[in-house]
């Protein structure tokens, strides 16, 4: 019998509120959803703006730097995908007025991931196709 | 917001529990109807005369099901509370204010799951994710900017939480000490509990130091149980409750509380504001009580670090002094507010928080045994679950 890649946990690239974020990644901008009414960014994409009841929205592209609000160092893998890369390190990035992005950071060991450093996007190519959203410290 | 007023009008007359195991054959329906049969006799009503379920925890739990299964013949009042762990707590203030408006003269609040047998959230694989996608709010948002990364588990994105409420009190020391004493304390309790998986297995520190980190700073025994089994309570009106055998237990307030946003944990505001923030306040007003006046709290357990959350959050103390609370006034059964007297879902087992509730139960009518703290008048219940939610009840004898 064959053995079976195993394949990570992909976005849902046809779900359409998070469709153009995801076609953004691929094509390196980081997109943020925001409220074409009262222009508040608007996330995480709902289908409704919790600012101003508006249903209409644009995407924009942020500018990929952020601060880390909160972290978590995973050492147990709750999917085969990952247990090859445990421990793993997950970031909650500021990176707009309402917005927060989670992550993986990337080339940093666990024991120096703080919160409140500064980090910038990186985009990172998934097995099978699909491009993550990821960080990196920012080289001050 | 003007909190609900059911004070004393609603009294908890039956509960009942199965054998907590790791290992069943048993479904959860059958473990619950288990559970609900055994409320009614403590309660001393026959299953047919309930007329409220109230079905709270797992979405795959159903009213029919319950109804169908304890031959409920005249139900005039149901509903499902969806809240996690909050679930149970919620659900006594639902049954509460349907006895108090007198929609329903009993009714059965029961919950349980084969939290081992078959739902592990331990587990690594495909049906884990099917579990959460069932369980967690918002399924979408968790596929898209949570899944893929690696955020997976209920304590992955709690340890989101923990290590910003660390790194704003600065309690890289104190918050992990304090985590190991609730999980030592907890322990202890069990061990007089003949209904608690963990008796005969005691807790040392260094057993807890010991333990392998899974979720940074959440060690194996910061971790609830898995385990198998149900629980349900009974709730009439103060009136019929005279003719109870049993010392009536008075819901003095029941109160939920929701973050913003409930759905969403990573972009909240205040990632250290839970359901509990907005209830405690409501239920302590209503009640007319404070935190000083309770005499022993079973709070929601699922992980260590969420119980010393819940205490800075109902005013017990301020926003990171949890952990000087618990060394100084203490959480043990000779401290100033004795709590999981039980053992909890630490080291009892997880019945999604409804044991906490039939323990507080057995506080109040004073058949606790060994560990019964003693001249207990006023108790606490909390609930924690989902994304952040919160209940919390106090009952009074």
């Amino acid at each position: 019998m064959a053995t079976r890649e195993i394949q990570p946990l992909k976005p849902h690239l046809n779900d359409p509120l998070f469709h153009p974020f995801w076609e953004g990644a691929q094509a390196q901008k980081l997109m943020l959803r925001q409220c074409n009414n009262c222009k508040a960014y608007q996330w995480p994409p709902r289908p409704m703006c919790a600012n101003c009841s508006g249903c209409s929205f644009s995407w924009v592209e942020g500018d990929g730097e952020g601060r880390v609000y909160t972290y978590v160092v995973a050492h147990r893998a709750f999917h085969p995908s990952f247990e090859d890369r445990v421990p793993y390190i997950l970031v909650v990035v500021d990176v707009a007025p309402g917005v927060r992005i989670l992550g993986n950071l990337l080339g940093t060991p666990p024991e120096k991931v703080k919160i409140g450093m500064p980090v910038s996007v990186e985009f990172v190519k998934q097995l099978g196709g699909s491009t993550l959203v990821c960080w990196r410290p920012k080289s001050e | 917001m003007r909190p609900s007023q059911i004070k004393d009008q609603a009294v908890i007359i039956g509960i009942g529990e199965t054998r907590y195991v790791r290992g069943t054959g048993r479904s959860e329906l059958l473990q619950i109807l288990e559970a609900s049969i055994a409320a009614c006799r403590d309660a001393g009503i026959r299953p047919s005369e309930i007329d409220g379920v109230i079905a709270p925890g797992l979405p795959i739990l159903r009213v029919e099901d319950y109804a169908a299964g304890l031959n409920i013949r005249n139900l005039s009042f149901s509903g499902r509370v969806e809240m996690g762990g909050a679930s149970a707590t919620a659900a006594l203030g639902h049954a509460a204010r349907a006895v108090a408006t007198g929609q329903a003269k009993y009714v059965l609040v029961a919950t349980g799951w084969n939290g081992y047998s078959s739902m592990r959230l331990g587990q690594c694989g495909d049906e884990l994710l099917d579990l959460i996608t069932t369980i967690f709010p918002n399924p979408s948002l968790r596929r898209n900017l949570e899944h893929p990364y690696g955020l997976l588990v209920p304590m992955q994105y709690y340890s989101l939480h923990a290590n910003r409420w660390i790194y704003e009190y600065s309690l890289e020391k104190e918050a992990v000490q304090a985590m190991a004493t609730l999980a030592i304390t907890e322990r202890k309790h069990a061990q007089n509990n003949e209904n608690a998986l963990m008796k005969g297995r005691t807790l040392t520190e260094e057993d807890y130091y010991a333990s392998p980190m899974i979720s940074e700073p959440l060690r194996l025994l910061d971790c609830c149980l898995e385990t198998d089994g149900a629980a349900a309570v009974i709730v009439t009106d103060a009136e019929t409750a005279k003719s109870s055998k049993h010392r009536p237990v008075y819901i003095v307030a029941a109160e939920e509380g929701h973050p913003a946003s409930p759905d969403d944990i990573i972009s909240r505001p205040d990632i250290l504001e839970m359901g509990i923030t907005r209830a405690a306040p409501r239920a302590f007003e209503a009640a007319g009580l404070g935190p000083e006046d309770i005499d022993f709290a079973e709070i929601y357990d699922c992980f260590t670090f969420i119980v010393l959350r819940q205490l800075e959050e109902m005013g017990f103390c301020k926003r990171g002094e949890a952990p000087i609370f618990v060394h100084e006034r203490g959480i043990g059964l000779d401290g100033d507010l004795p709590v999981n007297t039980h053992g909890g879902l630490l080291s009892q087992a997880h019945v999604l928080g409804m044991n906490h509730i039939v323990e507080a139960v057995l506080q109040l009518r004073g058949e606790a045994g060994t560990n019964q703290v003693s001249g207990a008048r006023i108790g606490l219940v909390t609930g924690y679950g989902d994304l952040g939610d919160g209940s919390i009840a106090i009952l009074r004898n």
